[in-house]
């Protein structure tokens, strides 16, 4: 039996992509997943790659390994991030080329390599990550920042030119949400960001499914270069 | 793979492409593919390229037509059919295959 949607979320292992793809598998779609290291959960449905993001043969090989197993992609979900928070003056010159080559690169390759797939079935859904510290231009999170942005106006342009062959790409902005990710930010700077939103609290998983999850519906073919920050702040 | 058969890729992607568009052109070598004489406009040149690379990996050839030496050559290998099978045929020959 075919399961309903091919999903491939990338940042598995742990955090919001790791939720995201068991949020999927709930759904009865077939998630494909990847990070540099293997994941904690075991489901038929679900395949894992150990890769790099940025590392083009690589990303490649898995998404016409994936291409050629399921005969399709319906949504992408370009999740795997990385964020340093730190002043500017004190960023080293590799931190900020990690920080590029994960968010920018990783998302760019993705979405180039995908896309060639759903074409062919003139359709799909493209998911990116932005942050509200773009929208917020957050202090001490320059370069994270900056990727995002990236990031943001990448979605925007990628779904003008993607629009002919009916693939939409959206993004969304979380605000802090528990994870690793932002587990080095001292209190007083996620409550300092917190204070700057319309609603007053820490991100939820479900929050960021929610959103993911309207993008990738087959009733929103009309939403796309559309990025939406959670939490009531705007760009 | 010879060169007859790269064209017959090519010249199959291109046809089916001009096909689909209602666009009545004879398919051959000097078929222009870029500039004011072309029989695509850009999206539908894009879509040829990777329709080219789907065939060929459906082939088993993996190839990358969006390489940095596809983009950056003076003559651009999309300028023609005829140019357009010569740079895939060197590509797949000279081991560039991705
Ligand atoms: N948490 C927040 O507060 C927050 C707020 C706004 C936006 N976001 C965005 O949400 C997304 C997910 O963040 P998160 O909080 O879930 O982060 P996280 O808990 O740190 O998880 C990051 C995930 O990405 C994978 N990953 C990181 N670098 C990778 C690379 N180079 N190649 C492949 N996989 C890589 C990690 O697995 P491996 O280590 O095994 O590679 C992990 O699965 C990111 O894009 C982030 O910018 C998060």
């Amino acid at each position: 039996m075919q399961r309903e949607k091919v999903v491939l979320i990338t940042g598995t292992r742990k955090g919001i992509g790791r939720e995201l793809a068991l949020f999927y598998l709930g759904k009865g779609y077939t998630v494909v997943g990847c990070s540099r290291k293997e994941v904690d959960f075991f489901d038929d449905h679900y395949s894992h790659f150990c890769l790099d993001v940025c590392d083009e043969k690589s990303v490649i090989s898995m998404v016409r390994q994936v291409a050629k197993k399921y005969g399709r992609i319906d949504v992408l979900i370009n999740n795997a991030g990385m964020a340093s928070m730190n002043h500017v003056l004190l960023t080293p010159y590799s931190t900020i080329k990690k920080i590029f080559d994960t968010n920018v690169y990783g998302t760019m390759l993705f979405t180039r390599e995908v896309a060639k797939v759903m074409m062919k079935s003139k359709k799909g859904r493209i998911v990116n990550f932005t942050t509200v510290a773009t929208a917020l231009r957050l202090e001490g999170e320059s370069v994270y920042a900056a990727s995002k942005a990236a990031v943001l106006n990448f979605t925007e342009v990628t779904a003008r030119e993607l629009a002919p062959y009916g693939i939409t790409v959206n993004a969304v902005g979380p605000t802090p949400v528990m994870t690793d990710l932002i587990k080095a930010v001292p209190k007083n700077k996620i409550n300092d960001l917190i204070d700057r939103q319309a609603i007053k609290r820490l991100g939820v998983f479900d929050d960021i499914k929610n959103v993911v999850d309207f993008f990738v519906q087959d009733s929103s073919d009309f939403v796309t270069a559309q990025t939406i920050f959670l939490g009531g702040v705007n760009n | 793979m010879n060169k007859e058969d790269v064209k017959e890729v090519i010249v199959g992607a291109l046809s089916e492409y001009l096909d689909m568009k209602g666009i009545n052109s004879e398919v051959n070598e000097h078929t222009v593919l870029i500039g004011t004489n072309a029989v695509l406009d850009s999206i539908g040149l894009v879509t040829v390229i990777v329709e080219i690379e789907n065939m060929l990996e459906e082939k088993d050839i993996e190839v990358s037509l969006t390489s940095e030496k596809a983009m950056s050559s003076a003559i651009s290998p999309f300028r023609s059919v005829g140019a357009l099978v010569n740079f895939v045929y060197d590509q797949i020959n000279e081991g560039n295959a991705a």
